[in-house]
């Protein structure tokens, strides 16, 4: 369970960003998490709230998770395919030549600001 | 000032001032980019100067210490470990008396270590050919985490069942090479190598052969493994 030291680096991360656009406030942070990212959206959501601190730029801001499917790229097929975490293999010929192109990170999108 | 009660006159900035307006600045950042710079950094670092680092993470109790204490017999003191543990030195004790140096970080509660911690402790760690890095006993968050490591180890004691790999795919798909530890055990359980080895499969396809069965209490294996440390070894000095 590291869903506490995300958190508090997501509203750093938000903080720095916004600072650097000349925000007055973050409203929304916009997140994506995947099945490889290693990390529980419940979780994640619960610690936010306790992640956030007296920073005037984020101690409002809201998180928001859009959960996002495993995405692995097939070089044989030369196409994406939806994969699965107990089946790492292209679903359409097999290969297990494949890379994972999305669902291993956990991405901010944006930042809504005022 | 105001003629009737003596309040400051509100100025023409805060009067006027129009609702601010709502913007959204566009990100796109992986949120472990920070840490992954300062790995990418310390394994290029390290490289460099003809260090091999080795990153083991299992469960608890999975033998670890135990792997490394045999492993450091066998390498002539010519290795470095920082350990990691919530509490105790318990672990830096046990190997202190086979390593270069040895550094104990104890987190108290996080699950994991990251490239910050490592980067402190290499200060006061002596240069040597190989630097092992024992992670927190977890077989979840320190998965989420490079240390700059050249060869990232998971280990699987047998007890532990071979339905891991499936319930733990992070760390099983992004290791380099799965040690199965305690392989003397073997015939005291139902322990099943061949569903192990298709359950691997699932999670990391067509790397089958880098799984290698150990014991560190009766040897099976070490010569394996010893053979592998000093095969990357090579390809370290070589690449500088």
């Amino acid at each position: 369970m590291h869903e506490m030291s995300i958190a508090r680096g997501i509203v750093s991360h938000a903080g720095q960003i916004a600072r650097r656009h000349g925000a007055g406030q973050v409203r929304r942070v916009r997140i994506e998490i995947g099945p490889l990212s290693g990390i529980d959206g419940r979780s994640l959501e619960f610690c936010f709230p306790y992640a956030r601190t007296e920073d005037e730029l984020t101690k409002d801001c809201r998180l928001e998770i859009t959960e996002v499917p495993l995405l692995l790229d097939c070089p044989r097929c030369e196409k994406q395919v939806e994969g699965s975490l107990t089946n790492l293999r292209c679903t359409l010929c097999g290969s297990d030549g494949v890379t994972v192109s999305q669902g291993m990170a956990i991405q901010i999108k944006d930042l809504e600001v005022i | 000032m105001c003629g009737q009660c003596g309040c400051e006159p509100a100025t023409t900035e805060t009067r006027m001032k129009p609702e601010a307006p709502v913007r959204t600045i566009s990100v796109e950042e992986n949120i472990h980019q920070d840490n992954d710079r300062r790995a990418e950094n310390l394994r290029r670092r390290l490289g460099e100067r003809g260090t091999l680092v080795i990153n083991l993470m299992s469960s608890p109790g999975s033998g670890k210490t135990t792997l490394l204490e045999e492993t450091l017999k066998r390498s002539g003191g010519e290795a470095s470990v920082i350990v990691g543990d919530l509490q105790t030195d318990q672990d830096a004790q046990r190997l202190r008396p086979y390593a270069a140096s040895v550094r104990q970080i104890n987190t108290v509660h996080a699950c994991h270590l990251d490239a910050t911690m490592i980067e402190e402790e290499l200060q006061q760690i002596a240069p040597a050919p190989l630097l092992f890095i024992e992670n927190i006993g977890n077989l979840v968050c320190p998965a989420s985490f490079d240390l700059g490591e050249h060869l990232r180890v998971a280990l699987l004691s047998v007890c532990e069942g071979e339905d891991k790999p499936l319930k733990y795919p992070l760390l099983f798909h992004t290791a380099d090479l799965v040690l199965v530890t305690k392989s003397d055990l073997i015939p005291h359980l139902d322990f099943d190598p061949e569903l192990l080895r298709v359950n691997l499969e699932k999670v990391r396809p067509g790397r089958s052969k880098d799984v290698l069965m150990v014991s560190a209490r009766t040897g099976e294996g070490m010569d394996a493994w010893m053979s592998r440390i000093t095969g990357q070894v090579e390809l370290i000095r070589r690449s500088r």
